[in-house]
């Protein structure tokens, strides 16, 4: 998991010393979940599976509970979730980590497929909950959408009860627990994906999780095309959604996360209706810089810039 | 959906500036066609479009080089200047227009409903003829100015 991860935990509720074990078992379940789930190590179980997907392979726990959260996904936002785009994220060159933070990544010989799309029919992997076996079904799959929710959902959990408030961040994606450092809620910026110094948003937040889709870094060229990690399956790629992000706020950082990408490839014209239907908390930002709101995001928000819609 | 407080308001007076703002239009435009501007230098506002220079003017208002030219041809080309050197008026106006709508959205709320807070833009510009061109609703939040972001615990963002 290429990204950097925040713990902090305010007035600990127990000693130092298993304050500090605490915290260190919050990070450790990063490096699980990043080494059971990565696709960027051949060798990693979720990989290895990969390879022969419609065979059973027995995995380790945080696997199988990563791919059993991702099937639900998948049934929860009606197949807009899946997970079946490793494919076409390698064929659109995101087959190795890329270094996004220079800023201006280049794939050379990358060959987009233009008929590679996500197969339609619902994916069905397997699970055998006796023995920790899966079956992943005709196609390989990547779990970059709900990893990192995931690890942030089972570090809370770690945290739950050694303090008064505590906050888990993993590159964006959060959870915070309790009313923060001040008792009057957890602040969180919404950073403007045009990459401008100020926030978009400040939304306040309390046993609430966050996560935001966004194509500010993850973005390369390929030939000379702009290309994005958001792969939408009816296309296999990268979604033309008019969106530069969406951050989705909710009880459970993993399915904040997951609505997140699904709002995102809802597009510009469906987003907020989208969300307002589902009664999701959703802000999002457009091509034009322009900030939109779901009704249920409102009760979040504390500052907004001035070009809403 | 974000609505602002105000909005409706605001939207109101533009409402109101927006006709009067076609009739002044309507009755400069025949004194524009009449009178292209001397010098491009007047305008408070940044424009990206520059005067046709006075070479193109001279040939488009001057008989001379018609004599030699086929006159509809001639007419045309003259026509073409002029409408180009309107545009070049109505850009500057409606780039004015839009600081001030900008202005207006900022301003506090006044205290009575429907009261028109931007008395500057009822005042129309008149420059080149006073052509004015009211730009649609600009897709901005009509609210007060905001105060800076609150400081923040942490960020959600690139992911």
């Amino acid at each position: 998991m290429a990204t950097d991860v925040m713990l902090r935990l305010v007035e600990p509720t127990v000693g130092p010393a298993e304050a500090a074990e605490v915290l260190d078992s919050a990070a450790r379940v990063f490096a699980e979940v990043a080494a059971a789930c990565t696709r960027f190590d051949p060798q990693s179980p979720l990989m290895r599976a990969n390879a022969q997907p419609r065979r059973w392979h027995q995995v380790p726990d945080r696997l199988f509970a990563a791919l059993d959260e991702a099937y639900a996904a998948h049934l929860v936002t009606d197949g807009a979730f899946d997970p079946r785009v490793l494919r076409r994220l390698q064929e659109w060159g995101y087959d190795r980590t890329l270094p996004f933070q220079s800023g201006d990544v280049r794939v050379p010989g990358a060959a987009a497929g233009s008929d590679s799309r996500v197969p339609r029919r619902r994916w069905r992997p397997r699970f055998d909950r006796e023995t920790g076996a899966v079956r992943l079904g005709a196609e390989p799959v990547d779990l970059g959408g709900i990893g990192k929710g995931l690890a942030v959902r089972w570090a809370a959990e770690v945290l739950a009860g050694a303090g008064r408030a505590f906050l888990v961040e993993a590159g964006g994606d959060l959870f915070a627990s309790g009313p923060g450092p001040e008792g009057a809620g957890w602040r969180v910026a919404v950073e403007d994906p045009r990459g401008g110094r100020e926030p978009v948003a400040v939304l306040r937040l309390e046993d609430l999780g966050c996560a935001t889709s966004s194509v500010r870094v993850r973005h390369w060229r390929v030939g000379d095309r702009e290309v994005h990690h958001i792969i939408d399956p009816r296309t296999g790629a990268p979604a033309a959604s008019g969106l530069l992000s969406v951050t989705v706020v909710g009880a459970d950082p993993a399915r904040a996360e997951v609505w997140s990408k699904a709002l995102f490839l809802a597009g510009r014209g469906r987003v907020r209706q989208r969300a307002d239907e589902l009664d999701i908390a959703a802000l999002l930002v457009d091509e034009d810089g322009v900030v939109g709101v779901s009704r249920a995001m409102r009760p979040h928000l504390i500052w907004q810039a001035d070009r809403g819609f | 959906m974000t609505e602002a407080v105000g909005r409706s308001a605001r939207w109101g007076t533009l409402a109101v500036v927006a006709p009067v703002a076609a009739a002044v239009f309507a009755a400069a435009t025949g004194w524009g066609v009449a009178h292209p501007p001397a010098t491009s230098g007047k305008s408070s506002s940044a424009s990206p479009v520059s005067d046709p220079p006075p070479a193109d003017r001279a040939a488009a208002s001057g008989p001379e080089g018609g004599v030699r030219l086929d006159k509809p041809l001639v007419a045309l080309q003259q026509r073409a200047l002029t409408e180009q050197a309107r545009v070049i008026r109505l850009q500057r106006t409606l780039n004015r227009l839009n600081a001030r709508t900008r202005a207006i959205t900022r301003a506090p709320l006044p205290g009575s409903a429907g009261a028109a807070s931007g008395g500057g833009s009822a005042s129309l510009p008149r420059s080149g003829g006073g052509a004015v061109a009211v730009a649609g609703p600009p897709r901005v939040a009509t609210s007060p100015a905001r105060a800076a972001a609150p400081a923040t615990h942490t960020t959600t963002g690139a992911s």
